[in-house]
């Protein structure tokens, strides 16, 4: 297991010496859970809304915003592998003897960890504007932070390690799946009354049950039961794993 | 094991390799046979898209061939690729280092890597960082390094997990006279104190002369020569005695002579007899200045394929002339 702590080590000591972009990282989260989140919490201030999303607006909505933030900062991890091709690091980790497995497992668990703890800064930020929100349900929101997080690093390492070869290409199709996926989820408001297709596209999004099991967690409301929630989210870290597992193996310096 | 297996460190045969662009086929080896001696330092001469480097990515197990067969270190790089990966330390053309960590953690990484732990891990990776001189750097990051001293650092890291056979692809390129001299130091120390076979590829013809007791040299995706830089260069022949006289003076008749300009120029064998006569002879005419030219490897390379081993300037009539006179 050395070539997986050797990776799990290199990921931490890059995102240690690099901490500043924390800032920069968390910056849309919390521009969004502010403007976004004031604006629509000032002008749904009446009772019935709470009625409607089991909580106040920003309650409900920081969990969503953490949720996004976890997802975000591990997909994008994936742009590593890109630019240790770039940057030829990838060549030395190809050509060492160890099982290619671990040295994705350790860069993604890296990364997971990495997100996990994005997630916990922005949730920091957010309290004071979240009045309602569960704090003793933060470990469980950790869990769910990081067990979502290991899929959606492993599906950013899943694209980068397939044939793109340049940053912009990666982010391109970044952009093209975070955001419907971002946006389908329910991050932002509650998935009631969705017209079919809207609510065939939220079923299948795996950010939906991040989400929601976010949300469980921080302020005890939801749409699915939690078990369900979970198991979702593992089914889909095996996959994207597996998957991904079978990407890099493939990937050769041509 | 074969008693012949042993001896050597390196074992092609007949390779090839096609690369597929879309529906062109672009044949980079064409059937490349050669073999390394165990601790010996291998150069791999040629000019750029010669196939240098799909020779090295296919013999570090990068790249798959089309055909042919390679073994390193007694291993079979299709079949056997960890066992070969074991074995061999790489320094690839362009840098793999991680420019964020420092020179440490870069060894660091590497050793885990290649399964070490503990203190034997600790003690290898100051070792390695000693024997190029970085200790006292380790803890600067990466990017803070010359390029020079990169290269020492991808030297040493090659060498944590003790490798037998060491792979360096164009080590030199983009280096400034200074850092190559002392990288070619360290490569022989590599040689010389630890035993390890160097295989290494140039485009640089003096540093195949002066670092690599035995040379290939490689045109096109094939072997045009092999041997040492010596036996290369005797092949092509002759020295070039080039005089320079005050007044005008006749071709020596005992050598084969030849005017350029004001200058003269005459190929012969041995040159300390040859110069004798040739200071004899143009005694009288005044001389002016004695020019001794010994072939290169370039001249080889031009003499094997009409071409400069590197694109350069447009040559002077007087070198074209020495150049032709060589090769007779």
């Amino acid at each position: 297991m050395e070539a997986l702590k050797a990776m799990f080590y290199r990921q931490m000591k890059r995102f240690w010496r690099a901490k500043g972009r924390v800032i920069t990282l968390i910056l849309m989260p919390l521009l969004w859970l502010v403007f976004f989140g004031i604006g629509w919490a000032s002008s749904l201030n009446v009772p019935m809304m709470e009625q409607i999303l089991g909580t106040d607006y920003l309650t409900f909505m920081l969990p969503g915003v953490i949720a996004m933030s976890v997802f975000m900062t591990a997909f994008m991890s994936g742009v590593s592998v890109i630019w240790d091709k770039q940057f030829g690091f990838l060549k030395e980790v190809l050509v060492a003897p160890a099982p290619r497995w671990q040295s994705l497992m350790g860069r993604i668990l890296g990364d997971s960890v990495i997100a996990t703890i994005q997630g916990l800064i922005l949730f920091i930020l957010g309290l004071p504007l979240a009045k309602n929100i569960i704090v003793s349900g933060l470990p469980l929101a950790i869990t769910v932070a990081f067990v979502s997080a290991l899929g959606f690093a492993a599906l950013g390492v899943l694209i980068a390690s397939m044939r793109v070869k340049s940053f912009e290409a990666f982010q391109a199709i970044a952009n093209m799946l975070m955001m419907p996926m971002i946006f389908a989820s329910g991050a932002f408001f509650p998935l009631m009354n969705l017209p079919d297709w809207f609510w065939y596209i939220t079923e299948i999004d795996p950010m939906t049950y991040a989400v929601d099991a976010m949300r469980q967690a921080l302020a005890n409301v939801g749409y699915f039961p939690l078990w369900q929630d979970i198991i979702a989210l593992i089914i889909l870290d095996i996959a994207f794993i597996v998957l991904a597992v079978k990407a890099f193996e493939k990937s050769t310096v041509e | 094991m074969k008693p012949e297996r042993v001896m050597y460190a390196v074992e092609v045969e007949n390779l090839r390799k096609v690369y597929k662009q879309g529906k062109v086929e672009v044949e980079a080896l064409r059937g490349v046979t050669f073999k390394v001696k165990k601790g010996e330092r291998f150069g791999f001469l040629g000019p750029n898209g010669a196939g240098k480097t799909t020779t090295i990515l296919i013999l570090t197990t990068l790249l798959e061939p089309t055909s042919g067969k390679a073994i390193v270190a007694g291993y079979d790089v299709v079949k056997q690729k960890n066992e070969v990966r074991k074995r061999i330390g790489v320094v690839f053309q362009d840098p793999a280092l991680d420019n964020y960590l420092t020179a440490y953690e870069n060894l660091y990484i590497h050793a885990k890597l290649y399964g070490l732990k503990g203190k034997e891990l600790e003690e290898r990776v100051k070792e390695a960082l000693s024997f190029v001189d970085l200790w006292e750097h380790r803890d600067r990051l990466v990017i803070t390094f010359s390029g020079g001293m990169r290269r020492r650092l991808e030297i040493a890291r090659a060498l944590v997990h003790e490798p037998e056979v060491l792979f360096l692809d164009e080590p030199t390129t983009g280096l400034d006279p200074q850092s190559r001299a002392k990288v070619w130091d360290y490569i022989r120390k590599v040689n010389e104190e630890k035993g390890v076979t160097i295989f290494l590829t140039t485009h640089y013809m003096d540093e195949a002369d002066k670092l690599c007791e035995r040379i290939a040299i490689i045109d096109k995706g094939k072997i045009i020569a092999e041997g040492s830089p010596e036996e290369l260069k005797a092949k092509v022949g002759k020295n070039v005695v080039i005089v320079e006289t005050e007044r005008e003076a006749p071709c020596i008749e005992k050598y084969k002579c030849e005017k350029a300009g004001n200058k003269l120029l005459i190929s012969v064998e041995d040159v300390t007899k040859a110069l004798i006569d040739i200071i004899e002879f143009y005694k009288p005419y005044g001389i002016l200045k004695i020019d001794v030219k010994k072939p290169t490897l370039d001249d080889v390379f031009l003499a094997l394929t009409g071409r400069e081993l590197r694109e350069e300037g447009p040559e002077n009539f007087a070198k074209y002339v020495i150049r032709r006179m060589m090769m007779r």
